[in-house]
């Protein structure tokens, strides 16, 4: 039972880290319309700065420096790049960001080199013990964290005026710019948050339990990517819900291989894309998504 | 005199370089008055709207001369945003309001502007004075809210910045008359308010009523203006858009015999059968849409479907069509049970539509969209088509030609080559029943099919429906709100009201009949 | 589609890693004196003019790798200065032509199309999925093809050098290592956490022969490179009872392992594969876990080892790089210069320094002495058996430079029954 629990309470916050970087997913989405493949290297850039300033600066300070250079990189991404697209077509800018994302990636890897570079977190390798479910500090700080950060997100868009404008922004931009909402405001906040989100995502995904920042961080951002898709693209609950889906079933799946062999090994790599395309059959948009569906 | 709060001089607009949609285009708002620009669909009107607004360049449009003044000052090279903050906002065609948003968050993100929290609740509250109905579905997403109230709900929204200049785009669209009329009076205590507005109508009737002054916009450039009253007067208007002199349906089908009746033909032998619609009833969640209605559509003949906003005509159409499943009850379409078909099937039982919010594609171009609907008919595979048989070619030359027969019916001949993306709400409509018309029905639905044209374009509909109907022999299903359109074309009109059915019976029954007096149509028609 | 891309792309480069090593003798007085050779009675071919020999270097100076490739390029680079400085091999100065290939199949196989009739020989093709698209093309060109890893998949190449022995024969040794010396006994469960791939089931292969042979069962656990949280592993092994743990992964893998494993109180021996360990490990939170409990097994000698061969390759380094990371890369990298030179003098000897003399020397070396940059003595006469079957066991120590500290070689019963190719 405990060692059910321990596998269950791994999920819920290896979940809550996926939601973080799944919400950024789809706050860009839905501010700009971009598929935004260079979110895995914004990532690895928060993470990064934190573990070679940790060091000189201290820890936090080095934890602000990340998230706002995270943010900061989105901003100008989008400020450069994405803004200046002629057209606005989905498929241009995503492969644009697919060309960001090897550009920072090569020059990250470049600077990283095949080290593992620690993130010097005040937590480090200790673990908290409770009713015989055993769990990393760090992930249950991380999880913590991420309620709260969901709970400002939630204040954000369901209680401040710019939030309630870049929900409508992201709903009809051609109607909230009538409404005297700037869209380009909205959507570089849209960035902005994704980034910041993304890098506290990252600083947790470089603690303990695993080594440190590698250029292989940047990779795991796309395992957000199907709880993104099942939670529906463009809504930030679901991203939240699908990230807690896809942890759990993940954890699960590695936790229980040696059961489920008949199934194969390497299940854990294999689940998380089964139960999107299984929620997807189920229900074409998602468990979130605005309904596209014909409506007369 | 002093400069009026909004002139505009000269203006031309261009869409992507080529379509001159505006041409030296002058008007001008005095501060504190209503003025309607009228005008058929294509005629540049919402372009105008958007010129005005600073909003061209999200549809691809741009002022190549001329200029936009706002209280005294330039607009150009501001933003729409610029645009707000001086005092001035749109309320878009269609509504467009947010749908996910509760009706408090719209009204949030309308007042975006205005930084002073007690200046936002203080326009909140005047929101909601003029709007009770709002203030009581305040945590309402907007989505569930009616038309009319969504139409409200745009106006409130627009009215948080407490604007100097309002600008309504076809506030009545798709609106049954009773709430048209309490529109127009909430455009009055608006501006008995202090607000002015600049109005676009294809319902001049209602336009010409609230408004000083008026200007009619033909093809890109403003060819009449003048008070209200006095553009009223004259036997263009009265014509044209006003509709005075409604038909009765015999003068029409003896008067106008459609020109382009002759050329039509059905490539393949069907008759149009009964319709039997029996004890239909359709839920969705806990809210019940339809409940139990019957009604029959002889084969042949026009039967209307007429009712407030949120009675239940568009779901009932969408049961016809196959896409939504009745919950209970059975369509018989002749012999075949349409309830238990998926809406391929039914469409080839000779069942076509169009709908409400239109469904083209953009992109291409209106003869291609008119194409697509002849596929059901084609002969020739796909893969003769890909290898360019002779036989196809032949066929794709017939194709054609019976394309362009059906849109020198409807007028739209002249936009064939045109992208439908360039086109106005009107045209697009048109298009789409023409698309309906290329698939040879015998039954057509047709969901509001004269919503946004003016009393002339309307009449054109009706007769190229007329017309269409004698040729082919087919029966028609509308839903409409305009009711000289409905009154002259069908032969049976039944009336729905939350989902059930009121009344039925020939026009003249249903016209007098005090349940729909009260219900649908209101003081005016009385 | 983009994440399995780079999945698949990490874990080629990993596989580079690991090929990219590959020994040879230091000054092992192979009888024939090269450097007395006379030119003129010597057949040359490509990449062999009067005064120069030209060999090539195919690695990942832009991709994933590119730290780790830099380093071996400088040590090789040093290497032949300093032969030329002594007189160079047949008389001809060394020259390396270093190709960049950014880890992709399709740009290696280009290169090496334009590098082949320029080189006598290949030092090195870095990458499992590069080296593996290039190695059925230098065979049929008969072209000597070194440090390509330790993948069992080159001993189905004549003309290609395994610096040591396969992975198998790695995790064999491992299994017999943990029976042997840690103490594991028989009827124990040894869990095996292994990339998915050559190199990973190459270890699987070696470690589930080695169980069965020792009377172990192996528990294994599959994952990519892209999981650097091995919780869910952790607790897995944890509930199966392993009493050791075999890592055929790279340093993130390891570094999450060992320290979840620790702070789940699960202390096992954790035993990796060559390419396992980075010295930086030793700095991130796992370093104390790491200490207590893992070791590794290697074809070649860790940075550390006292013995001549090893402490020139460090003095190189630290002449060539004196601020580079140190670690097996360095060793590497001069062992595969030295196995290359000894085919390249043993060619000039029989009087045939042609690509094909080349590898006719390499195959004819049966006795190579590298002077501790491999365990023992190497035999390249037989193309379908690894040049040696035993490796260094060496634990992970923050006092040692390298990060590892040597505790010795190992060829156990399973590794020299264990059957290759």
């Amino acid at each position: 039972m405990s060692y059910f629990l321990t596998q269950l309470a791994n999920g819920l916050s290896y979940g809550l880290i996926l939601g973080l970087i799944a919400v950024g997913f789809v706050i860009v989405f839905t501010s700009t319309g971009v598929l935004n493949f260079a979110h895995g290297s914004v990532l690895l850039t928060g993470a990064y700065l934190v573990a070679v300033l940790h060091d000189p600066i201290g820890f936090w300070a080095a934890v602000v420096v990340g998230i706002a250079g995270a943010a900061l990189l989105g901003v100008l991404i989008n400020a450069v790049l994405v803004r200046n697209l002629a057209e606005a077509n989905p498929g241009t800018a995503a492969i644009l960001m697919l060309g960001v994302d090897i550009l920072l990636l090569t020059e990250l890897t470049r600077r990283i080199g095949n080290r593992v570079l620690p993130i010097g977190a005040p937590w480090g390798a200790d673990v908290v013990t409770l009713g015989g479910v055993t769990l990393p500090t760090s992930r249950a700080v991380a999880a913590g964290l991420a309620v709260l950060v969901f709970g400002l997100l939630w204040f954000l868009f369901a209680r401040t005026g710019f939030g309630v404008a870049m929900r409508a922004a992201a709903a009809d931009g051609d109607t909230a710019s009538l409404m005297g909402i700037r869209l380009s405001r909205t959507g570089a906040a849209g960035w902005a948050l994704a980034g910041a989100l993304a890098a506290i995502a990252g600083i947790f995904l470089a603690s303990f339990p695993a080594p440190g920042v590698a250029p292989a961080l940047a990779i795991s951002a796309f395992a957000a990517i199907p709880a993104w898709v099942l939670g529906g693209f463009d809504s930030v609950v679901g991203a939240i819900v699908g990230g807690l889906i896809i942890g759990v079933v993940t954890a699960l799946a590695v936790g229980y291989e040696t059961q489920l062999h008949f199934l194969g090994r390497g299940l854990g790599e294999v689940v998380p894309y089964a139960v999107m395309i299984l929620v997807l059959l189920v229900r074409p948009s998602g468990l979130f998504g605005r309904e596209e569906a014909v409506r007369a | 005199m002093p400069d009026p709060l909004l002139s505009v001089e000269d203006l031309t607009v261009e869409y992507g370089g080529a379509v001159r949609a505006l041409r030296g285009v002058s008007l001008s708002v005095e501060a504190g008055s209503v003025v309607a620009v009228l005008g058929s669909n294509g005629a540049g009107k919402t372009t105008l709207l958007r010129a005005v607004s600073q909003s061209l360049g999200s549809v691809g449009g741009r002022v190549t001369a001329g200029r936009v003044r706002f209280d005294g000052r330039d607009l150009a090279r501001h933003d729409a945003s610029a645009a707000v903050r001086a005092g001035l906002v749109q309320v878009p065609e269609g509504r467009r309001i947010f749908r996910d948003l509760t009706v408090e968050e719209n009204l949030r993100a309308g007042g975006y502007t205005v930084r002073d929290a007690r200046a936002r609740r203080a326009a909140t509250e005047r929101v909601f004075r003029l709007f009770p109905i709002l203030a009581e579905r305040r945590h309402q997403r907007g989505g569930l809210l009616s038309g009319g109230q969504q139409q409200m709900l745009a106006m409130g929204r627009a009215l948080m910045t407490s604007p100097k200049l309002l600008l309504l785009d076809e506030p009545s669209l798709g609106l049954a008359p009773q709430l048209v009329e309490q529109i127009g009076d909430i455009i009055e205590q608006i501006h008995a308010q202090g607000t002015s507005v600049l109005l676009i109508e294809q319902n001049a009737a209602m336009g010409l009523r609230v408004a000083d002054r008026a200007y009619v916009l033909e093809v890109g450039v403003v060819s009449t203006r003048g008070s209200s009253a006095e553009l009223a007067a004259t036997d263009e208007i009265r014509d044209r858009y006003l509709g005075v002199a409604a038909p009765d349906t015999d003068h029409v089908v003896q008067d106008a015999p459609p020109a382009a009746a002759a050329h039509l033909q059905r490539s393949t032998p069907a008759r149009a059968q009964e319709l039997r619609v029996e004890d239909l009833t359709v839920r969705f969640g806990g809210i019940t849409a339809l409940s139990g209605v019957s009604f029959t559509v002889g084969a042949g003949t026009v039967h209307a479907l007429i009712g407030p906003n949120g009675a239940g005509k568009s779901t009932c159409i969408n049961v016809l069509g196959g896409a939504y499943r009745a919950t209970s009850g059975t369509v018989h379409y002749g012999d075949a049970a349409v309830t238990s078909l998926p809406a391929h099937r039914i469409a080839d039982l000779g069942v076509a539509r169009t709908f409400q919010n239109i469904s083209l594609s953009l992109e291409a171009s209106v003869e291609d969209n008119l194409l697509v609907g002849r596929h059901r008919v084609m002969r020739t595979r796909t893969s003769a088509q890909a290898l360019r048989l002779p036989r196809a070619r032949r066929e794709e030359r017939a194709e054609r030609a019976a394309v362009r027969r059906i849109a020198d019916l409807l007028g739209i001949a002249p936009l064939l080559d045109r992208a439908v993306h360039t086109l106005s709400y009107g045209d697009r409509k048109r298009v789409e029943m023409g698309r309906a018309l290329a698939s040879e029905p015998t039954l057509l639905l047709l969901d509001e099919p004269v919503a946004g044209m003016t009393h002339g374009e309307s009449a054109v509909m009706a007769d190229a429906i007329r017309a269409v109907q004698r040729e082919l022999g087919l029966s028609v299903l509308l839903v409409e709100h305009d009711m000289p359109f409905v009154m002259g074309l069908a032969e049976r009109v039944t009336v729905l009201d939350f989902g059930k059915r009121i009344a039925e019976g020939t026009p003249r029954e249903v016209q007098r009949d005090p349940e729909v007096l009260r219900a649908y149509l209101g003081t005016a028609a009385a | 589609m983009k994440h399995r891309i780079r999945a698949a792309l990490a874990l080629a480069g990993c596989a580079a890693v690991l090929a990219a090593c590959s020994t040879e003798d230091p000054n092992a007085g192979q009888g024939g004196t090269a450097q007395g050779g006379s030119a003129g009675d010597v057949r040359t071919g490509t990449g062999v003019t009067a005064d120069t020999i030209t060999v090539g270097m195919l690695t990942d100076l832009s991709g994933p790798f590119a730290a780790g490739a830099a380093v071996q390029v400088a040590e090789t680079r040093a290497y032949y200065e300093k032969v030329n400085a002594d007189g160079g091999i047949c008389d001809r100065d060394v020259q390396v032509d270093v190709q960049d290939h950014g880890y992709d199949p399709q740009k290696a196989v280009a290169l090496y199309r334009s590098m082949a009739s320029n080189v006598v020989a290949l030092q090195q093709v870095l990458g499992g999925p590069t080296s593996a698209a290039v190695l059925p093309l230098a065979q049929a060109d008969g072209l000597y093809l070194g440090g390509h890893g330790w993948a069992g998949v080159a001993l189905q190449y004549e003309n290609a050098q395994i610096p040591g022995t396969t992975y198998g024969i790695e995790s064999a040794n491992a299994i017999d290592y943990l029976v042997d010396e840690l103490g594991v006994a028989p009827g124990g469960k040894v869990g095996v956490v292994y990339f998915v791939g050559d190199y990973g089931n190459d270890s699987l292969a070696g470690a589930q022969y080695a169980a069965q042979q020792r009377g172990l069962e192996v528990v294994p656990q599959e994952i990519t490179p892209r999981d650097t949280d091995l919780t869910a592993q952790a607790s897995a092994l944890q509930q199966a009872g392993v009493s050791a743990v075999i890592l055929g992964a790279a340093p993130a893998q390891l570094a999450s392992l060992a320290g979840v494993m620790s702070a789940q109180g699960l202390n096992v021996p954790i035993i990796g594969n060559t390419p396992t360990f980075g010295p930086s490990l030793l700095q991130t939170p796992a370093g104390p876990a790491l200490e207590q409990n893992f070791y590794t097994v290697t074809s070649i000698a860790p940075f550390s080892l006292d013995k001549p061969g090893v402490q020139a390759a460090r003095e190189l380094y630290a002449t060539a790089a004196p601020d580079g990371e140190t670690g097996w890369e360095v060793p590497l990298a001069y062992a595969q210069a030295e196995l290359l030179t000894n085919a390249l003098r043993g060619a000039c000897d029989a009087g045939d320094l042609t690509p094909e003399g080349v590898v006719t020397a390499m195959r004819g070396t049966a006795d190579l002495d590298t002077e501790g940059l491999f365990a023992t003595p190497m035999d390249f006469t037989d193309p379908a058996k690894p040049p040696t079957r035993t490796v260094y066991v060496s634990r992970a120590s923050a006092q040692a430079d390298g990060g590892l500290e040597v505790l010795g070689t190992v060829e156990g019963p399973s590794a020299q029954s264990f059957p290759v190719g």
